[in-house]
C-alpha cells in the first residue's frame, strides 16, 4: 500500500514539477549561452553584467525552490485535509503509511530541487571564462577560504558528497516541518490553513531561537571565525567555521524532524478530525 | 455473529461545547437498507463521519462488524460522501484504476459496465463533468465494490427525478442482501420503498429505530408521512 500511496503521490507532484523544472532547465542553458556565455570577466561591464546574471539567478532559483515546496505543501494539505481527504482517509491504509508516503514523495522531488539548482547553478556560472579565472587563481582562493591542514587534500568529489547529504537532511527537515505545521493547524476548530502558517512561522521562530541559543554555547555565533585574529592557533578558518556550523545545523534538522515527525504521526492517529 | 454496525453510547462534541451526537446506542445488522433520517443538524453526517474514522468521538464507541474504525474497517466499508471527494484533473479511467489499486473488493468490469449504461465516458476528465455527472462517477465507484457496509450520504440530492431513478436501480441492482446500505438523505418520499429499517436521529440522539414494515403496519403511516410528525417545527 505505501508503493501505492507513494505512486500515486508522485504522479500528482510530477504534473507541475516536471514543468517547474523544465522550465529552471531551459532558463539555465538561455542564460549561459546567451549571456554568462558571452562574458569574459575582463572588463568592468562584463563584471556588471555577471553580476546581474547572478542577481537573476538567485531570484529564478528562489522562486522555483518555493514553487516547489508550495506544491508539495499543497498536495498534503489537499489530499489529506479537504475534500480530497474524504476518499484519502477512507483508503485501506494507516495515517502512518499516509505520512510516510508523502515525506518520501515530498522529499524526493525537494531533493531533485536540489541537485537541479546546483547542477543549473554550474551549467551557468561555470563557463570556459570563469572556470579559466577559477584555475589561475584556485590556488589562492583555497588558501583564503580555509582548504589548509587537514582540509587541503579535499576533492571535489567530497564536496559534493557533503553537499548532497546535507542537502538530503535539509530537504527532509523542510518537508517533515512543513507537514507538522499543516498537522499542528487542523488543531484548530476553524481557519485552518491560516493556523497551518502560523504554525509554521512559530516553529520557525522556535527552530532559528535554538540554533540560536546551541550555536551561542558552542561559541560560534557572531561569525566566530572572523573576529579571532587570523593566523592565531585559536583562530578558525573558514571552511573550519563553515564544517562546524554545518555539522551543528545538521544535527539539529535531524532532532527536529524525528520530534515533528512523531508529532504529526500521533496527532493524525489520535487528534484529527476532518472538517 | 457481530452487528454490522454498532455505536455505544457514542457522542461527538465540537470545540463550541455543541453536541452533534449525544450519548447514540444503536445496533444494526447486517442484510439491510437502512434509512438514516433526520433534519438539518440532527447528527446524520457526524454519525457517517464516525463510522468511517474521518472524526475522533468525544465518548463511546463505535464498532463496524465489531471492530473500531481502521484499515480492517475501511476494507469492508463503501463510502459515498456528500461532496465532490475525487481528484478533479484525474481521468474517469484513472479513478478507477485508483480504486482497483487500493480496494481488493472493487470490480473494474461492474464500473466500466454502469460507465457505459449512464454514457459517460471513461476518457473524460473529472472537471469536465458536470456536477451531477460527478456525483453518478462517485456512486457508481462506489457500487462497484463488493462491501459489507455501504454508507451513502446524500446519494440522490443533487441530481434530477431520471437520474435519481437510475441511482435508485444502481443501489438495489448492486446490492447483495449479506450487505447493508445505510443511506442518509432527506428525500424520504423517493427513497422510501427500498428501505427495510429507518433510524431517525433528532438533536444527536436516536428518535426512532424501527422497520418500515412494522411502521406501516403497527402506525398505518408512511415513513414520509412519521418522519413530518416527529420533526414538525
Amino acid at each position: 500500500m505505501l508503493i501505492k500511496l507513494i505512486k500515486y503521490d508522485l504522479r500528482s507532484l510530477n504534473r507541475f514539477l516536471i514543468i517547474l523544472h523544465g522550465f529552471l532547465l531551459l532558463m539555465t542553458i538561455f542564460l549561459r549561452i546567451f549571456i554568462t556565455g558571452q562574458i569574459h570577466l575582463s572588463t568592468d561591464t562584463d563584471g556588471f553584467l555577471f553580476g546581474l546574471a547572478i542577481v537573476m539567478y538567485t531570484l529564478l532559483i528562489t522562486g522555483i525552490t518555493f514553487g516547489t515546496s508550495i506544491v508539495i505543501v499543497v498536495r498534503f494539505y489537499r489530499n489529506l485535509f479537504s475534500d480530497e481527504g474524504y476518499l484519502s482517509q477512507t483508503l485501506p491504509v494507516t495515517p502512518g503509511q499516509h505520512l510516510l508516503a508523502k515525506t518520501i514523495s515530498g522529499s524526493i522531488w525537494a531533493m531533485i530541487d536540489y541537485v537541479f539548482i546546483l547542477a543549473s547553478l554550474y551549467i551557468g556560472i561555470a563557463t570556459p571564462a570563469f572556470m579559466e579565472l577559477f584555475y589561475e587563481n584556485q590556488g589562492e582562493l583555497m588558501k583564503e577560504l580555509g582548504f589548509t591542514g587537514k582540509y587541503a587534500d579535499v576533492t571535489a568529489g567530497q564536496i559534493i558528497l557533503v553537499l548532497l547529504i546535507s542537502g538530503f537532511i535539509g530537504c527532509v527537515g523542510n518537508i517533515v516541518m512543513y507537514y507538522a505545521s499543516i498537522v499542528l493547524g487542523q488543531l484548530f476548530s476553524s481557519h485552518r490553513v491560516i493556523g497551518a502558517i502560523a504554525c509554521y512561522f512559530a516553529l520557525s521562530t522556535l527552530m532559528a531561537v535554538i540554533s540560536f541559543i546551541v550555536m551561542f554555547a558552542a561559541d560560534l555565533a557572531y561569525g566566530n571565525f572572523a573576529i579571532v585574529p587570523a593566523g592565531t592557533e585559536s583562530s578558525l578558518s573558514l571552511v573550519e567555521y563553515m564544517v562546524r556550523i554545518l555539522t551543528f545545523s545538521l544535527a539539529l534538522s535531524v532532532i527536529t524532524a524525528v520530534v515533528l515527525y512523531i508529532l504529526s504521526y500521533i496527532l493524525m492517529k489520535k487528534k484529527m478530525d476532518l472538517n | 455473529m457481530n452487528p454490522i454496525l454498532e455505536c455505544r453510547n457514542l457522542s461527538k462534541k465540537y470545540c463550541n461545547h455543541f453536541y452533534a451526537l449525544n450519548d447514540l446506542t444503536l445496533s444494526l445488522d447486517s442484510g439491510q437498507i437502512v434509512g438514516l433520517l433526520g433534519p438539518n443538524g440532527s447528527g446524520k453526517t457526524t454519525l457517517i463521519k464516525l463510522i468511517n474514522g474521518l472524526l475522533n468521538p468525544s465518548s463511546g464507541e463505535v464498532l463496524i462488524d465489531g471492530k473500531a474504525p481502521g484499515v480492517d474497517t475501511k476494507k469492508i466499508v463503501s463510502y459515498l460522501p456528500e461532496r465532490t471527494y475525487l481528484d478533479e484533473s484525474m481521468k474517469v479511467r484513472d479513478i478507477i484504476r485508483f480504486f482497483a489499486d487500493f480496494y481488493d473488493n472493487f470490480i473494474t468490469d461492474r464500473a466500466y459496465q454502469m460507465l457505459s449504461d449512464l454514457e459517460i465516458s471513461a476518457d473524460a476528465r473529472l472537471r469536465t463533468l458536470s456536477k451531477g455527472t460527478k456525483e453518478k462517477v462517485q456512486l457508481i465507484l462506489v457500487m462497484s465494490r463488493d462491501a459489507k457496509l455501504y454508507i451513502l450520504d446524500e446519494p440522490i440530492g443533487g441530481v434530477d427525478p431520471a437520474a435519481r431513478d437510475y441511482i435508485l436501480h444502481t443501489i438495489l441492482a448492486n446490492y447483495n442482501e449479506e450487505s447493508t446500505i445505510l443511506l442518509s438523505t432527506h428525500l424520504i418520499h423517493d427513497i422510501e420503498n427500498i428501505l427495510d429499517r429507518v433510524v431517525f436521529l433528532k438533536e444527536g440522539r436516536l428518535a426512532m429505530n424501527a422497520p418500515v414494515d412494522d411502521i406501516r403496519m403497527e402506525q398505518g403511516r408512511s415513513v414520509d408521512t412519521l418522519f413530518r410528525e416527529v420533526f414538525r417545527c
